[in-house]
Order: structure tokens, then sequence, then C-alpha cells
């Protein structure tokens, strides 16, 4: 076990260097933290010239990701070139706390609903249950993240308040917290996270749902469930322990591949909600061309996405007890 | 037989199934009936952690049954306000500043200034002068060393908002931190001075090596010497927090999420003490965001971009305001464009300035936003912004007539009437063509010019490029065009000096710095621009100004088309006063010292 988590960790380096230097040069050919600069009349040539010198924009573009690297490697993450010489790491790390909440939820609601309704479908199946959730599932698969989020704006923020004549909505539709807020209020909070956390876990539970039942099924129908139908034990105990439990496996696996996707919706359910995380700060700073904010969200973000996809392999020797005799 | 037992296999689980399945369908309708009624709990949830009305309270029900038919409101309550883009951070001096709304939103309601625009756009002396310093009144001076003196009175009732007096030390230390600063991102103007007397705290004597007319625009930012000093290199400094305020407004807060202000109660200028108790300001970064928090009672007020359909979008309980802004959008004509086929001469640049109905291209680009979009008559001011901009440019009107003459004089010749020009070389008169790709706006006024100069014998390569492309990589390079659409910005001071400075073309020798993106090489043009830079004295100034202006009308370096507009949406019945300051450069929110918000 130990050997494969070291060979998979081995082959990640390179994968992370090839992304990071992708990155570096894609966002130095499409942004520039000086470029509006060039139009402002206030400020001299000369005054961009010395800004960007003091930028270190001057050097070479390989040089410039060098000497990024070598300071990567020390854990020291840089400064950003539009925050006035602030610390990247700062400002990620708030952008990933507010991430790591959003996404927490958005799985955890995802996996508990999908699975739920995986379930119920495989358990009802045929029945109009397992038709309209399968229909609701395409339907899920289907819409855009970006559409979701801006129609249950819509609908939360304005129709329905309209139609409730309650003035300000339920929900708001944008932010951390209300304008005005200060200091932690976890009411608040849980408000401004409901609708970012629907769109972001909509297409998730459709997903998970249609793995669920169809996994479900398989197990359902295996010679194990039979032969635990034949020892005479209860019904729901040949279904939560021998049924849903192994038809977890490759929800649980797919959950887990599933995180790289995951990140594309989060990047449009963060601009959409303003909501203040790793994928609004990817996005500001592509656009700034603060390439070491840049830099840092990307190689966290693929980090993460390369050790969830890691615990997603280790966890089928968990939850599956001969994969775990098989390694040994 | 083995299908039919099967079958009955089959059934034989499904029954079983769903009668352990109504059992977990119970478990699961429990698990879920809780999960729903903590999301109610936690929508439902009040804020309890401060004792002002939640910002988002008023604006929607309250307003609404509380201030619309009388239109009166009362002092105090809570503002809010979406802003469009949010600053990174908020240091005065350094590249932080360059960001528009860095200013608009933060510092200029907290730094005073020594001269101000007014409601006209024209710079009158601020409250924190006790007179504007002009020739007659010894304020400016032009010595016969050829040194330029300027001297503030200072009005000695000014001061910070811990208490200390705003002096002339002030005005000394903002200049050193201009120059000083690592970072500071303009030195114009500050790099003229020589010297700042402060010897009189309520007089700065400011000794410049030559004469500089934009002089009002210096200081616009004044930094307490106090609470900054004594190093004048602030870069460290004030990046996320503005400790002292000279302004009418106090900081309580601000982050990426939030910026609250509340009153300056101790502000000298007591006309503009602020109405309301506390302002908030979200960031809402698209202009359907900010529509969205406006129709749902989220914020009171924005100041975005103006948008495609904003007559017809803009609807319901919420009005809107439009007028010029400082953005100048036209053809901009590249003479060094390395792809011409021929040469960008004056007549060629005129033709094609005759060939365009310049208002039917306004209508086109703004007339969503506006009913009467303002086309742009001269190349280089801001009619919104005092008397500079002289409508020279109003002459060029589509006339087919003019197009042909002109072309005609030059040898282009028209073989086929319905064809295009072409010149003795046989090179047709058509013109590589660049913008913005995927900016509406300029792509629909890109397909207009092609069908209206099509008829009159001028054909377009249309190539557009992204923003970084054309804005970081072709344009400083003078590697687009020779044609290329798009907005140059615009300031109260008429200088042109950047635009037309012959030595300021952007080249391999000088390194591709200068702002002379047409390659306008007229040392006439170029020594008139520097001329209005050294003359203090207005009228002569404007004088400078008519003569430069009427040679650009007939060398039509570039072809301006309209001002992009700027916008102002509110809520009547959350909030009375937006309005007045639409076009200034000091953003819609600067008067907010004068807004109510309707309060029960």
């Amino acid at each position: 076990m130990a050997r494969y988590v070291l060979t998979r960790l081995a082959t990640t380096v390179p994968i992370l260097l090839a992304i990071s230097f992708a990155v570096f040069w894609a966002a130095n050919q499409v942004s520039d933290p000086t470029v509006a600069l060039t139009v402002n009349p206030r400020i001299a040539p000369e005054d961009i010239t010395r800004y960007r010198e003091h930028l270190g924009l001057g050097d070479p573009i390989l040089s410039r990701y060098l000497q990024w690297l070598g300071d990567f490697v020390q854990a020291d993450l840089g400064i950003s070139l539009v925050r006035n010489g602030a610390d990247v790491w700062p400002i990620v790390r708030t952008a990933l706390v507010n991430t790591l909440v959003l996404v927490s939820l958005a799985v955890a609601l995802s996996l508990v609903a999908g699975i739920a309704i995986g379930a119920i479908s495989a358990i009802r199946r045929g029945s109009f249950i397992d038709y309209l959730a399968t229909t609701v599932s395409f339907l899920g698969i289907s819409i855009p993240v970006f559409w979701l989020g801006l129609m249950l704006q819509l609908f939360f923020g304005l129709y329905l308040a309209n139609w409730l004549g309650i003035g300000p909505p339920l929900l708001p539709t944008a932010g951390l917290y209300s304008p005005g807020q200060q200091g932690f209020d976890l009411a608040d909070r849980v408000r401004h996270l409901v609708l970012p956390t629907m769109a972001l876990s909509l297409q998730l539970i459709a997903v998970y749902s249609r793995y669920m039942r169809a996994s479900l099924l398989d197990v359902m129908n295996s010679d194990h469930v039979r032969a635990a139908r034949g020892r005479g034990l209860p019904e729901r105990t040949v279904v939560v322990r021998h049924g849903v439990r192994n038809a977890l496996l490759p929800v649980t696996a797919q959950a887990a591949t599933d995180a790289g996707q995951l990140v594309g919706g989060l990047v449009v359910t963060e601009l959409v909600f303003q909501y203040p995380g790793m994928g609004r700060l990817f996005v500001d700073a592509l656009y700034g061309g603060d390439y070491p904010v840049l830099l840092a969200s990307v190689m966290i973000v693929a980090t993460a996405v390369f050790l969830v996809n890691l615990a997603g392999d280790l966890s089928y020797g968990v939850l599956d007890p001969r994969i775990r005799r098989g390694a040994r | 037989m083995t299908l039919l037992h099967a079958q009955g296999r089959a059934r034989g689980s499904s029954r079983s199934l769903n009668s352990s399945g109504t059992r977990f369908l119970r478990g699961w309708r429990l698990v879920t009936a809780t999960l729903a009624v903590l999301l109610l709990m936690a929508a439902c949830g009040s804020d309890t952690s401060t004792d002002e009305p939640a910002p988002d309270e008023p604006a929607s029900e309250s307003a609404t049954t509380l201030a619309p038919d009388s239109g009166e409101s009362s002092s105090g309550g809570t503002l809010v306000l979406a802003v469009e883009q949010w600053p990174e951070c908020i240091n005065p001096v350094t590249s932080c500043a360059n960001a528009t709304w860095t200013i608009w939103s933060v510092l200029i309601h907290y730094l005073p200034r020594l001269m101000e625009l007014d409601q006209s756009n024209t710079y009158v002396a601020s409250s924190l002068l006790v007179e504007e310093p002009t020739v007659a009144n010894g304020g400016l001076v032009t010595a016969d060393d050829g040194t330029f003196t300027l001297t503030y009175r200072l009005n000695p009732d000014a001061a910070w908002s811990d208490g200390e007096p705003i002096t002339s030390t002030d005005v000394w230390f903002s200049w050193r931190a201009g120059l000083d600063t690592t970072g500071t991102l303009s030195t114009i103007g500050l790099d003229l001075i020589t010297e700042i007397d402060h010897s009189d705290p309520h007089t700065a004597v400011i000794t410049f090596s030559e004469p500089y007319a934009p002089w009002p625009t210096l200081f616009g930012g004044l930094l307490p010497a106090h609470e900054l000093g004594p190093d004048t290199d602030i870069a460290d400094k004030w990046n996320d927090e503005i400790t002292v305020s000279g302004g009418p407004w106090i900081q309580e807060e601000w982050n990426q999420e939030q910026h609250i202000l509340v009153p300056n109660r101790t502000y000298w200028d007591t006309e503009r003490i602020p109405q309301v108790d506390r302002v908030v300001m979200v960031p809402r970064e698209d202009t359907d965001s900010e529509l969205l928090a406006l129709q749902t009672g989220e914020a009171m007020a924005a100041f975005p971009q103006p948008f495609p359909g904003a007559r017809e979008r803009i609807t319901g309980d919420l009005t809107y305001k439009v007028a010029a802004g400082t953005y100048m959008e036209g053809l901009w004509i590249n003479q060094d464009a390395p792809d011409r086929r021929f040469d960008m001469t004056r007549n060629v640049r005129q033709a094609v300035a005759y060939a365009l109905d310049r208002e039917r291209i306004a209508e086109i680009a703004l007339g969503t936003i506006t009913a009467d979009p303002p086309v742009l008559q001269c190349t280089g001011w801001n009619p919104g912004f005092g008397p500079w901009c002289q409508d020279d440019f109003a002459r060029y009107t589509q006339d087919a007539a003019k197009v042909a003459e002109l072309l005609e004089a030059e040898g282009w010749t028209r073989p086929d009437p319905d064809g295009l020009w072409k010149n003795a070389e046989g090179e047709e008169l058509v013109l590589a063509w660049n913008t913005v790709a995927g900016n509406n706006r300029r792509e629909d006024v890109q397909a207009l010019v092609v069908d209206m100069t099509a008829p009159l014998g001028i054909g377009w390569e249309i190539i557009n490029y992204d923003p970084g492309e054309l804005f970081q990589n072709r344009l400083p390079a003078l590697n687009f065009g020779p044609v290329a659409l798009f907005a140059n910005s615009t300031n109260p001071d008429p200088s042109v000096a950047n635009l037309y400075d012959i030595d300021g073309i952007p080249t391999e020798e000088n390194e591709y710095t200068g702002q002379n993106f047409t390659a306008y090489r007229s040392q006439q043009a170029s020594d008139l621009a520097f001329a209005i830079d050294a003359e203090v004295d207005p009228a002569a100034r404007l004088e400078l100004v008519r003569e430069l202006s009427q040679i650009l009308a007939a060398d039509v370096p570039w072809i301006p088309l309209y001002m992009l507009p700027n916008m102002i949406i509110w809520d009547p019945n959350a909030v009375s006063g937006p309005g007045a300051y639409v076009s200034s450069p000091y953003g819609g929110f600067f008067d907010m010292f004068d807004w109510t918000v309707h309060v029960e």
C-alpha cells in the first residue's frame, strides 16, 4: 500500500510541474497587471517601465518561472502583483477555507441526497417514483451550473419574494454574509450558503443517484445477497448491510474521481454567487495577470484533486475487504 | 420455463425490496425532513450580532410602503451600494490607486483635495482652501528664470478626523510619498516640483522647475503626515485600511466582502456632513448581479458600466440616469501599421471620416442605453469637462462627393461604380480593422460601418483579438490596424500631450514607450500640445486648445465617434439623491453625503 501511494505521489510531481508551467505561460500570454496603465494618460511611460521592473515583469518568462518554482518548493508562495505586495498565502488561505466549506456542504448534500434517491429508485424500480427520479436526474445532469445558479437567484431572490410579498429575499443571492454584518453569525452564513450549495450539488445529486441506482440493482441481484436472504436475515438488514454498503463502493469511488469536474462547477458557482472562494480568486487572478496568486490557486486545487483521487482509490480497500486482502 | 422462473424471482425480489424499502424510505423521510427544518431555521435565522437593521431590509418592502408616495426621507439609516469592481488594495499611491473603483469607492470619500471638480467638472478651490490660486491673487507666479510657483492658502479650520489640523506639511508629505514610495504609480507633475515650503502651516508654497498648467490635478488626495510619516515610503501602509480621514466619511471596515463607512461628525465642511448613519458597499462584479441586487432590494444604488438594453431592462421601481462619461471611443488610425497596403495619408483619413454617418453609429452603439447618444466632435477632449472640446470635427458628416474628391486627388480611381476604390498600384481601399473580440457594441459598430461604407467604395477586413492580445501586445507596439476601435480615457485637464507627442510614438528604439498610438507626426501639433501643458493662464490655454483642435480636425489622426456614457441606477423607494455626479471622474457615489435613505 505504501509503495503504491509513493508511486502515485512520484508520478504526480511532474504532472504538477507541467500544469504550473502551462498556467504560468498561458497567464503571461493573455494578461498583464500593467496593461491598464498603458491607456491612462496620467501615467507616464517611464513610470510604467519602472513599475514593470519593480514587479520583475521585464525578466524572461523562464527566469521568472524558475524563480517562482524555487520559492514555491520552499513553501513561499510569493507576493501578489496586484495587491501591492501582499503575501499570497493569506489571500489563498481565506479563499481556500471558504471553498472547503462550500464544497464540503455540496458534496455531503450530494452524497446523502444522491444515495438516497438512487436507493429509493432501485428499491422502487419501475415505479412512478423511479421514473420521476430518473427524469429529474437526467434534467439535473443536463442543466448547466451557471444557468441553474441564475435561475435559483431569480426564483428565490426575486420571484418567490415578490409572490410572497415578503420584500427582501429569505435566501440572499450573493456574497458571504449580509451587507453590514460584522462578526461571525452562523445563521447569516448558512443563509448565504444555501443557494450556492444547491447550485453546486444538483448536478452531483443527479449523477450520484444514477450511479447508486445502477449499483444497488446490481448488488441486490448478486449471489451474496441471495445467500443473505437464504440465511433468513431480515430484509432491512439485507438491503442496508449487504446491499447499500456494497453499492456504495462505486459511488464513493466515482465521487472521488469526480473531484476534478467539481472544480469547474465550483468556479462558475462562485462567480455567479459572488462567493469569495478559490474559483473566484482564480478568475480574478487570471484576468488581473496576478500569476503568483493564479499559480498558487492552481497548484493547491490540482494537488487537492490528486489527493482526493488517491483517497478514492484507497477507499476501495477500506470499503471492500476483498481488495484490502488482495493488497497484502 | 427458465424465463418464467426468472421473472417470478424478479417480482419476488421486488416485493421484498418494497417492504424493506418502505422502512428504508421512512428513515430517509426523517432525515430529509430534519434537513429541511434545519435549512428553514437557517434561512429564517435573524442577524443578532448587529444593532443595525439588516441593510437588505429596507430596500424593498419597507421602502415601498414608507416613502414612495410622499417622496420624503429622513436622515439616518443604512445605505447599501453595489460596487462593480472591487479594489484589490487601497493604498493611495501605488498601483492600487490605478483602479478607478479604488478612487470611486474608497479614496474619494476620505482624502481631502486641494482643488476639486465641481458638478460641471471644472476645477475649483475645495473647502480645504481659503481661495483658489490665480495669477491675480499671486497664487500662480511664473518667474523670469522659468520656474513656476504655486501658493495654496489652507483653511485653518480643516482637520483630520483624529483632530490633527491639515497643514502644509501634509502637502509636502503627499509630494514626497508620491515620489518615494516603492512601486509608486504616477510621478507626472510631482517630478517637476523642486521644493515645497511648509514653514507656515497654513500656506504651502510649491515651486516647479517649469510652468505646469495641469497643477489643479495634483494633490487630489492629501495624505496625513502625522499618521503615515515620517517615512515617506508608504508602500506598506493603508493597503487595506484608511485609519484617518479628511473627508466626510470615516472608514469602519474594508475587506474583500464589504466596505463600511460612517459619517465624520467632525468634518469642517458642515455642508457635507452625511445624512445617513452608515454606508455599506458590497461587491457585485457584473452588471447582471448589480441589477439583481437592486431588484431584490439587497442594494439601493449601483454605478454600473452601461449595458446594452438598459432602457428596456431597468424596469419596475428602479430608475436611472445616463450622462457622458470619461471614455472616448473612436477609430484610431495607425499610420505605422506594419501590414498596411498603402499609406494612410491625410486624404485617405479624411475620406474615411467623410464616409461615416457617426450619428447613426452612436445610435447603434448606445441607442439601447440612452435615447440621446452623445457624438464626439473633437479629438482628445471631453465635452463634459470644461470648455475644451471645440466641435471642430462636426464638419465630418457622411458625404460621398467629399470621399470621391479626396481620393481622386491622390490618384485613387473607382473603375466599377459599385466596387472599391483602387490606387495607382491597383490596391483596393480595404482597411484591416481590429477591436476586442466578443465586445457586442464594437462588433455591432463594425457590422454597421461595413454596410455603411460599401456603397462609397471603402472595404474593411475585420480581425478582432481578445483584450490581452490587442491592448497588451499589439497596441503598445503599434502592431494593429491600420484601424482599431477602442476607447481611451479623458481628463478634466485639457492636456493631450501624451496622444500627440511626436517623440511619444512607440518604436523599437524607445522600447515601445509612449502613447501616441496613431503614429501621428505633426511637429506643430506636438509643440502645441506641450504648449498647452505649459500655459497656466486658462484663457490663453483655451486659445492654444482651439488652435490644436483645428489642426487635428484637418489632419484626422483618429476619428472620434462617441463618449461612452456613465450610468447610475437606484431604487427611488429606498434612496433619494443619486444622479448629480454621474459624469464626474469622482464617480456616481461621490455626493452620497447628500443622499438619504427612506427608513422607518
